[in-house]
């Protein structure tokens, strides 16, 4: 029983690092964006990560200016791997996703 | 220079002695003076005076350089000025003079007009002055004299307008992040991921497996959805076309109820039929008819205004599909109900106690039963309720009439006639119409042959010569296995559903041509009318009266309200009315109703005096009686239309009163009240014609329903009396004649 338990449960559970291997796809946390909005808001935050992984500040900063360049108006950014937020925000203007499973992105505009 | 003697003056000596106060002349001459003769003094002597300057030089020469030299110069001035004064003063004539003069008026003319000029100025600001052209030129301009005009416009204060725009909505979200949070949000992410998919699948499966089951639930709930809105929506749209119908006619309406021929009070002897609706054809038609020829035509017995129509042919050689339309009095511009026969429609009757059921008899020899209910408002029902079949007896030629019977049990029955001989009783089971025989039509010659054959033993032609198509049969009020059948030869046999064989009496002499109706009398039980092709209408009981109509008679009908009036109908187009207690020779009505078309059906409404008349072309035609043909109906004298009190007589116009129901028979499967028509219209009980004779108050009418049981029976009495009488008196003018000229008639 207890072995057919174990084979059932998924790999990603067990190991962290096939759970990384998993989770290399960004997961929207919540959102309610339209969903074109919310397409190309991802695309820019998946392109910052992978170009700054590091430097989270040039992340932020590059996020920022492509939201900002696209969407207009003040765009406001976080990104970390482990942070808490009470945020107000334009309606139809906020996304928190999370990439690569390690980190989260909070975008808000307003 | 000296003066002539005659000018010069001596002066005298200054002291005048006054001894010499008288003048003395004397002459002294100075001692140089010339002494001249008187001829020398006489003489004139012209003498010039030149003014020559005394200084100026005799002769000027200048040089001339033209000439080069010297020339004398030929004027040489003499004047010289001694002395010169300029003055202030001049001449008053000269013209200096006059010119200052003239300058001088000018100047004070201008002055004055300007002066003028001002006070014209200010009047003309006072109000419209019209200033002449000179002063106006020659207005001098300074600074105290000019008028100038200007205008401002208002001046508006600038003004502000602001709005505000809604700030765009804005909400408040919290909530963290950490790693925990992500691990978790990813793992359930997949569980959600492998949910869906497998959700996926089994929809796919279930997809193929149900695809048919699930479309066709759908169709269907499709189907009632779109069904449900319609029932309704007709109810209504039903509904405002009888309430436009009877804004439209409203004086058809009124003549229907109110209208009397005021030419009757004059003319007793003669009536008139005042058509309602349907006269031009725009009334009690549908699009369906297309110039059906109407066939039959049948009163409801239940509802006063309602009738059916049946559609059909007459020409045989091109025959129609059928059609049957049931009208409404209160509408008539459509009909209420409508149904669809393979063959053309020959004869219509309703049910007496089940109104909604309407037997209808084909060209092609099928009965066929429609349930009005079946065919909801408008909709075109064409399935009937019951039909025959040729395995069930179907007639093989058409049927020309069809009636119901009066059972005392519960089942329906009804009989028909056609032409292949045969009068058959019909009865309604549960799912199928059953047939037998009553009666072998044959004529007498055939039928002696067949007594004559029988006795002598061979019997094999006896089903096949000899058979007398019938036209037309009626049941005796009274006596409800006796009825007469007038057939196609044109002679007319009383026959009896007890003796299948035999006839119990055959009328002499019958019609020459085919007989197209036979009616008993409702209120004498021995007399019936039969109208044949060949111009004739005749009574029969023990004398017989015959009417010639001078046409082919289509139909012929008894009033429902006197045992003396009738009505036939001709190919003419014209509406005979007769009335025996008037007249056993003239009709009290002669009336073209159409002017081409031959006229094919006549009814006449129990309840009302109004007769339906049916055209060849498809029309039908509403006429109301007048007065002087329906008076003989209450002897009391009060026409038969009049509502007497209004308490019994539904009217038209007043609309009050529930619909009536009689116990359902076959477990309630024959609920005898029709659809209730929208407008919850009047339908009082009303008696058809066949229960007039069986025992219900025969004249059915307003009047009657106001009496009591015995009065009307002693009305009715009083009908049969009537018609007895001129029955006897007649019989007595048949006793007078000779029994040849029954020939001629």
């Amino acid at each position: 029983m207890a072995e057919v338990a174990v084979a059932e449960e998924p790999e990603y559970k067990r190991d962290m690092e096939a759970f990384y291997r998993m989770a290399k796809y960004p997961l929207v946390a919540s959102s309610d964006c339209t969903a074109d909005m919310k397409t190309e808001a991802m695309d820019v935050c998946i392109s910052a990560c992978e170009r700054h992984p590091v430097d989270l500040e040039k992340c932020t900063q590059m996020i920022k200016d492509g939201l900002d360049k696209r969407f207009g108006g003040p765009w406001h950014v976080v990104v970390g791997k482990a942070f808490a937020f009470q945020v107000t925000y334009e309606c139809k203007h906020f996304l928190h996703l999370f990439v690569g499973g390690t980190t989260g992105v909070l975008v808000w505009k307003l | 220079m000296a003066l002539p003697p005659h000018l010069q003056r001596r002066t005298l000596p200054l002291p005048i002695p006054a001894r010499c106060l008288q003048p003395v002349r004397e002459v002294v001459r100075p001692a140089n003076q010339l002494a001249l003769s008187a001829g020398e003094l006489e003489e004139e002597v012209g003498r010039s005076l030149t003014a020559g300057n005394p200084t100026a030089p005799a002769n000027l020469v200048r040089y001339s350089f033209r000439e080069r030299g010297y020339r004398a110069e030929p004027i040489i001035d003499q004047q010289l000025q001694h002395f010169a004064l300029g003055g202030c003063l001049m001449h008053c004539e000269s013209e200096e003079a006059a010119r200052q003069r003239r300058r001088e008026s000018q100047a004070a003319a201008a002055a004055a007009r300007s002066r003028r000029g001002t006070e014209q100025h200010s009047e003309a600001s006072l109000g419209p002055g019209a200033l002449d052209d000179d002063a106006a030129t020659t207005r001098l301009r300074n600074q105290f004299n000019f008028a100038d005009r200007a205008a401002q416009t208002g001046h508006h204060p600038p003004r502000d307008r602001a709005t505000r725009t809604e700030p765009p909505p804005t909400a408040v979200t919290a909530g963290s992040c950490s790693r925990w949070e992500i691990y978790e949000a990813y793992v359930q992410d997949q569980e959600r991921q492998r949910q869906t998919e497998e959700l996926a699948r089994q929809k796919a499966q279930v997809a193929r497996k149900g695809n048919q089951q699930a479309a066709a639930a759908m169709a269907q709930r499709a189907a009632e959805l779109a069904l449900a809105p319609a029932q309704w929506v007709g109810r209504a749209a039903c509904l405002v076309e009888r309430m436009v119908q009877q804004n439209l006619l409203k004086d058809v309406a009124m003549d229907f109820r109110y209208w009397d021929d005021p030419a009757d009070a004059v003319a007793p002897e003669e009536g008139t039929l005042l058509p309602l609706w349907g006269e031009k054809g725009e009334s009690f038609t549908s699009p369906r008819v297309k110039r059906r020829a109407v066939t039959a035509l049948c009163w409801s017995p239940r509802y006063f205004d309602l009738f059916a129509v049946g559609y059909g042919s007459f020409d045989f050689l091109n025959p129609t599909t059928g059609l049957v339309c049931c009208y409404s009095l209160k509408s008539p511009g459509q009909p209420e109900f409508s149904f669809g026969t393979a063959a053309g429609v020959m004869c219509l009757d309703f049910h007496p106690d089940h109104p909604s059921l309407l037997a209808v008899g084909c060209y092609d020899g099928a009965v066929v039963i429609f349930d009005l209910r079946a065919g909801k408002l408008r909709r075109a029902g064409d399935k009937p309720a019951y039909q025959s079949t040729p395995r069930s007896g179907k007639h093989s030629d058409p049927v020309w009439q069809v009636c119901w019977q009066r059972t005392h049990s519960h089942e329906l029955a009804l009989s028909s006639i056609s032409t292949d001989g045969r009068v058959t009783a019909w009865t309604v089971n549960k799912n199928e119409l059953s047939h037998q025989d009553v009666l072998q039509l044959s004529t007498l010659r055939a039928r002696e042959r067949l007594r004559s054959d029988s006795s002598g033993g061979s019997e094999e032609e006896s089903g096949s010569v000899g058979i007398a198509g019938g036209c037309c049969f009626d049941f005796n009020r009274e006596q409800e296995f006796l009825f007469v059948v007038g057939s196609e030869d044109g002679s007319l046999y009383k026959c009896s559903t007890a003796y299948s064989s035999e006839y119990l009496q055959a009328y002499q002499p019958g019609h020459r041509l085919p007989v197209y109706a036979v009616r008993w009398n409702g209120l004498h039980p021995r007399t019936f009318l039969s109208a044949g092709a060949d111009w004739k209408v005749k009574l029969w009981d023990s004398p017989v009266l015959s009417f010639d109509l001078r046409a082919p008679v289509g139909d012929v009908a008894w009033a429902p309200f006197s045992a003396t009036v009738f009505a036939a109908v001709t190919d003419a187009g014209k509406v005979h009315v007769f009335d025996l207690a008037r007249s056993r020779a003239a009709a009290a009505c002669v009336q073209r109703v159409t002017r081409k078309a031959r006229l094919t059906k006549l009814a006449f409404n129990a309840r009302h005096p109004v007769l339906l008349v049916g055209t060849e072309h498809g029309g039908v035609v509403c006429l109301k009686l007048s007065p002087n043909l329906r008076r003989d109906f209450a002897p009391g004298g009060r026409p038969a239309g009049c509502a007497s009190g209004g308490a019994g007589s539904a009217s038209l116009l007043c609309c009050v009163g529930p619909h009536v129901g009689t116990a359902s028979t076959e477990g309630g499967s024959w609920a005898a009240t029709l659809p209730a028509p929208p407008a919850a219209l009047p339908h009082m009980p009303c008696r058809c014609r066949r229960t007039c004779g069986a025992g219900a108050p025969a004249s059915g009418g307003g009047a009657t329903l106001g009496r009591s049981d015995s009065e009307a029976a002693a009305a009715r009495a009083a009908e049969a009396q009537r018609l007895e009488a001129v029955l006897v008196l007649a019989a007595k003018c048949n006793q007078a004649l000779r029994e040849e000229d029954w020939e001629l008639m």
